[in-house]
């Protein structure tokens, strides 16, 4: 049987030109992942175009569930997720990954960056996983066009030729940002960034993270432990009773 | 370059011992079983062509084996010898050509051959360089023999001193190389030959000396009477054949005497065979052999070893392959976050599978392509060596 990623992907809502500022909505939403007793529950939530959120909830509580079931990582066993008014929850796999890999950045707490390359290919891994973005562009012009100046503005761009191995923790983080933002994502899902940094290199990731994301348009839906930080954003949705607030 | 290309060649190149380690044990997984079982194929057809196109052998009676490996590959002594007269006899049947073979010493490790010239007709070895042996202390050299040693036409070439701490034994004969064989892939590649009696002068059977007469330098007289003069130890007895000393050798005794130590036998037809090989049989003094014969006892034996051998090597492939599956299942275990990543930003699992793919590919492809070469190689060092 044919793999669906390997097919070609359905084309995603015209409608959503890139750039356009991304909404996420979320009804009636349910998850649980294989022996959990109590399942991810979200009634509705909605998520404005351009907004910087928080997502807080003690251990368990399903943060970083949730940014996967927004990323199309996950499917819900029940609701809706609509992604720039695309619902994504209901797409093959392969469309999900393409809406991911187009239009939604992620960020780990790990930086997850693939030690046997350089920060710059790092940086380019979207292209290299498919060369389609690359919208008949070489690989080299992209570098030069889009991924310097990107390293330059996050403090990274005298490392874009060294191994991750060879940076410190915030600068790691810097690539990892880099990567997320480089195709212009709608969408940038941070799970915990500053997770692993000292407060200090933390503020400072953090600026550059909105920075960038400002200067992209682009929504930012961030999980944190960090509750120093949620003045820094928009809004916070605490999953452990459900409440949001406003800052 | 495709991404996936890209990244597992990245993924390899980054790992490079991790990456050489594995490329090497698949190269010799692949060439060690690879190149013993072309060697021995190749061995196997080298013997058997050899043997096929040599329908007689007489030797003394013996081992049959020793006799196929010392009358066609040079190999080995033999315990007992025959005359140049059982040659002589062969030969005045008419019903065969008896080409005789004296292989009791070497010349700087190679063995070395005497023979008369209807061997080099018989084999169809002609010189590529000088002339086949024509005088007494003429050597012609099998082509990797020649290349070997680094000899060519004019060149000289000493006997081996096999009897070093016997102070009587005879000097080493210094031998003119007068031609190379051209190269045939044959244990005559690896010979030196020379004609029947300077192989005779090389064991001590013929000698050259300073003349011994009634004139002679007192100096050099043991005893004298009218009829018989017997030199002392002074007089000089020659190493080397010179054009100015080879009217002095010459040979004690009869045909009688002369040994020759195998005799190939070329009948004139398929009746002729026949006939020489019931007589040859009925001589209890003599033991003929149909070398494929020999040969194919003498396989059957060594090949029921190799079946030991293959069954060996099967094992230690399968097992080789079972650690590498582990290694490479290992590797996916340790990698599966590396995979997560991907699939999270947006690989597709197919992208993810083939990445896997391609890993593996390249190595093996690389590490067949360095079996494939030593293989390659240990042929040609190997098979030039051994006349494979």
């Amino acid at each position: 049987m044919a793999d669906p990623s390997l097919a070609d992907p359905s084309p995603i809502d015209p409608s959503l030109a890139p750039g356009e500022p991304p909404a996420i909505e979320l009804s009636g939403l349910r998850f649980a992942h294989p022996g959990q007793r109590v399942p991810l529950a979200i009634d509705t939530l909605s998520i404005a175009a351009g907004s910087r959120t928080a997502v807080i909830g003690p251990s368990g509580s399903g943060k970083t569930t949730l940014l996967h079931l927004i990323a199309g990582i996950l499917v819900p066993t029940a609701g809706v997720v609509r992604v720039a008014g695309t619902e994504i929850s209901c797409q093959p796999e392969g469309v999900r990954r393409r809406l991911r890999l187009e239009r939604i950045g992620l960020v780990f707490q790990e930086f997850e960056l693939l030690e046997h390359l350089t920060v710059r290919e790092n940086i380019a891994l979207p292209f290299v996983i498919d060369r389609s973005l690359l919208k008949g562009a070489a690989l080299k012009n992209i570098a030069l066009d889009r991924i310097d100046p990107l390293a330059t503005r996050l403090g990274i761009g005298e490392y874009l030729d060294r191994r991750p191995r060879q940076l410190s923790h915030g600068e790691r983080q810097r690539v990892a940002i880099a990567r997320a933002l480089v195709v212009g994502p709608q969408l940038l899902l941070a799970d915990e960034p500053t997770g692993n940094l000292d407060p200090a290199t933390g503020t400072e990731v953090l600026d550059s993270l909105f920075e960038e994301a400002a200067r992209f348009g682009t929504t930012v839906v961030m999980v944190t432990h960090d509750h120093s930080l949620l003045d820094r954003l928009d809004r916070t949705i605490d999953l452990a009773d459900h409440r949001e607030s406003a800052a | 370059m495709s991404g996936a290309f890209r990244l597992a060649w990245r993924y390899l190149a980054y790992h490079k011992v991790r990456t050489a380690i594995l490329i090497l044990c698949i190269a010799l997984v692949g060439a060690l079983p690879l190149a013993v079982q072309i060697l021995i194929a190749r061995y196997q057809e080298s013997l058997a062509a050899r043997a096929a196109e040599t329908p007689l052998v007489i030797g003394a009676p013996g081992s049959r084996f020793d006799l196929l490996l010392h009358s066609l590959y040079f190999r080995g002594e033999l315990g007992r010898k025959l005359t140049l007269l059982d040659t002589e006899a062969i030969a005045a049947s008419g019903l065969a050509i008896a080409v005789p073979l004296a292989i009791e010493d070497t010349a700087r490790g190679f063995p070395l051959v005497g023979t008369t010239l209807d061997y080099f007709e018989f084999r169809g070895l002609h010189a590529a360089r000088g002339t086949l042996p024509q005088l007494l202390g003429d050597a012609v050299l099998g082509a990797e023999a020649a290349r070997s040693l680094g000899l060519s036409t004019g060149d000289k070439i000493l006997s081996d001193s096999g009897k070093l701490y016997d102070i009587g034994s005879t000097y080493p004969l210094r031998m003119h190389v007068c031609g190379v064989l051209a190269p045939r892939g044959t244990a005559d590649d690896l010979a030196v030959f020379v004609d029947l009696r300077t192989a005779w002068v090389v064991s001590g059977l013929g000698h050259g000396h300073e003349s011994i007469g009634a004139d002679t330098d007192p100096a050099l007289v043991l005893t004298q009477t009218d009829r018989r003069v017997t030199a002392n130890a002074a007089v000089r007895e020659y190493t080397e054949i010179t054009d100015a000393n080879r009217a002095s050798f010459h040979f004690h005794g009869g045909g009688a005497e002369w040994p020759v130590t195998a005799v190939i036998v070329v009948p004139n037809d398929a009746k002729s065979g026949t006939i020489l090989k019931a007589r040859l049989e009925a001589n209890p003094a003599l033991e003929p052999i149909v070398p494929t014969v020999v040969l194919d006892e003498t396989l059957d034996l060594v090949f029921r070893v190799k079946r030991f051998f293959d069954a060996n090597t099967l094992l230690v492939t399968v097992a080789t392959a079972l650690f590498l599956a582990l290694i490479v299942a290992l590797g996916w275990k340790i990698r599966e976050r590396e995979r997560e990543t991907l699939f999270k930003i947006g690989a597709g699992r197919g992208m993810i599978v083939k990445l896997t793919v391609i890993e593996l590919g390249i190595v093996l492809v690389i590490g067949g392509a360095i079996a494939g070469g030593a293989v390659w190689i240990a042929l040609v060092v190997i098979g030039t060596r051994w006349g494979l």
